[in-house]
């Protein structure tokens, strides 16, 4: 546990001392700024449609997912592949700690930082709470609908980074990940609902796993969709870093 | 001790590292000597469980590197070529890190650090980003990293590359005290280097272990009789130039 922490702290400390990171956090406060005022200002109108604020900006657009993809692959491109690069990574690999330890940390290091991402937004419930009556519980559904995104979309990054031996490349197969499963959700919402595609297709959709979470609804089926991609990510990294130690 | 067995490593369809077999033991300090390009790295790197053997297996202080990756590791103090350093981090933080990561007990971290600092005279850019130090100094980082909790075999890739001529006699020296009671097995391509440093060699070319033993003893056996021209090259430069210049013959020992 004591290698696990050290190796966190040594993670987020890489992270947070990284431009990238200030870039991302700055355009993601930016983006969500001026995109929760437009959701404000269209639903003020009289002609808006039925919605509530914070229900639009947790993902009631594409727009709500596109940078979202985009700054996890940001933030988890170095994690396996800039190291590789700069050769930190043959320390750290002969340090008497496990695969594991190593990618739990790197993992809850780029993880955190997601999380920290959103944590600023919370200006906005405050905002509405201060002019209006929203109701909290979809509210914080929302947010763990994200988290739960964000947990899944992070370990895609990591697995992408393992894969790559260059952040250009770890970032955009991880944009790429994160995009094959946006396709998936619009392909889930094209195809006929009876087709079992169609089916299989919806299920795994984050689009309508969000607009379960964005009103309030949990549903576990939902949790579990996110934790099993994370793990499969998270497993397929670990078995792209043992397979580069033998072959 | 270290012990290797038929060490192999494929790199797809090359051969890296090609039957690797030797012994290095602690009393002093053993240099494994190559050309650029011999496989010295690849085999510290299976040496030190970075890599996995295609073929062969390694022993290092009783552990096989193979089957207890991580018990090898707890013994093992490594020092990766050119010493790559995160530059984040100020130089006391990195070496506190590396002890956090390498189990040294919380109450001996602070003494470990104090003795690694000053081994490698380092207490003067110890508040200093690694990332802002010289090369020279960086190596000297990632010695003291190597040395950090004392660990019963040092495996060294080049570890006076970019130290300065006063530097490398001290190292040097600090390497044969370290010695004394560990195993010490360190990679070079400089011959005066292993000469100066080393009282056992393993050379090793085109992958393959060509000749082991004493200095001395190398000279002694693969040395070719010097030609007008080369009569003032001394006997183990004339062994290695023999040993590595037409790669390993069969059987792994080039016979003179």
């Amino acid at each position: 546990m004591r290698a696990f922490r050290a190796l966190l702290w040594r993670e987020l400390l890489a992270i947070w001392t990284s431009p990238i990171a200030w870039v991302v956090l700055g355009t993601f406060l930016l983006l969500s700024g001026v995109y929760f005022y437009e959701i404000l200002w269209v639903l003020s109108r009289p002609s808006a449609p039925y919605g509530t604020p914070m229900a639009t900006f947790f993902g009631g657009s594409l727009l709500s997912y596109l940078p979202l993809v985009l700054f996890v692959a940001a933030i988890t491109m170095r994690s396996f592949a800039e190291e590789r690069h700069a050769g930190t990574l043959e320390p750290l690999l002969t340090a008497p700690v496990t695969t594991n330890q190593v990618l739990g940390a790197k993992y809850a290091g780029a993880y955190l930082f997601y999380l920290a991402l959103w944590v600023p937004t919370a200006v906005y419930p405050f905002l509405l709470w201060r002019h209006a009556d929203p109701a909290f519980g979809p509210i914080l559904a929302g947010y763990l609908g994200m988290a739960l995104l964000g947990a899944a979309l992070t370990a895609l990054g990591l697995l992408a980074s393992a894969l790559a031996r260059s952040q250009i490349v770890a970032a955009i197969l991880a944009f790429g990940f994160g995009g094959a499963w946006l396709l998936a959700g619009i392909g889930g919402s094209v195809l006929p609902a009876g087709s079992v595609a169609g089916r299989v297709l919806r299920y795994v959709s984050p689009f309508e796993l969000m607009d379960r979470f964005r009103v309030g609804l949990v549903d576990s089926r939902d949790v579990v969709l996110c934790l099993s991609l994370a793990a499969l990510a998270l497993l397929l990294a670990r078995a792209v870093l043992d397979l580069r130690r033998s072959s | 001790m270290i012990e290797a067995r038929g060490l192999t490593r494929d790199f797809g369809r090359v051969r890296a590292v090609d039957d690797v077999s030797f012994t290095a033991a602690p009393g002093t300090v053993t240099g494994f000597l190559g050309p650029n390009g011999a496989g010295k790295t690849t085999t510290l790197r299976l040496l030190t469980t970075f890599l996995a053997p295609t073929a062969g297996t390694a022993t290092v202080a009783g552990f096989d590197v193979l089957r207890s990756p991580l018990d090898v590791r707890r013994r093992v103090g490594y020092l990766c070529e050119n010493a790559p350093l995160p530059g984040e981090l100020r130089v006391v933080e990195y070496l506190r890190l590396r002890a956090e990561v390498k189990g040294i007990p919380r109450d001996r971290v602070r003494g470990a650090l104090g003795a690694a600092l000053e081994r490698l005279e380092l207490g003067s850019v110890a508040r200093r980003l690694v990332g802002n130090l010289s090369r020279g100094y960086r190596q000297r980082v990632g010695l003291a990293d190597a040395l950090l909790g004392d660990p019963p075999v040092l495996i060294l890739d080049e570890p006076t590359t970019n130290l300065d001529p006063d530097q490398v006699r001290r190292v040097r020296e600090l390497l044969r005290e370290l010695a004394r009671e560990r195993t010490v097995f360190v990679s070079t391509h400089l011959l005066a280097e292993a000469e100066r440093t080393c009282g056992a060699l393993v050379i090793v070319a085109g992958g393959r272990v060509v000749a082991t033993g004493t200095p001395e003893e190398i000279a002694r056996r693969h040395a070719v009789a010097p030609e007008s021209a080369d009569a003032a090259v001394p006997g183990l430069e004339r062994a290695f130039l023999a040993l590595t210049a037409g790669g390993a013959a069969d059987g792994g020992e080039v016979r003179s």
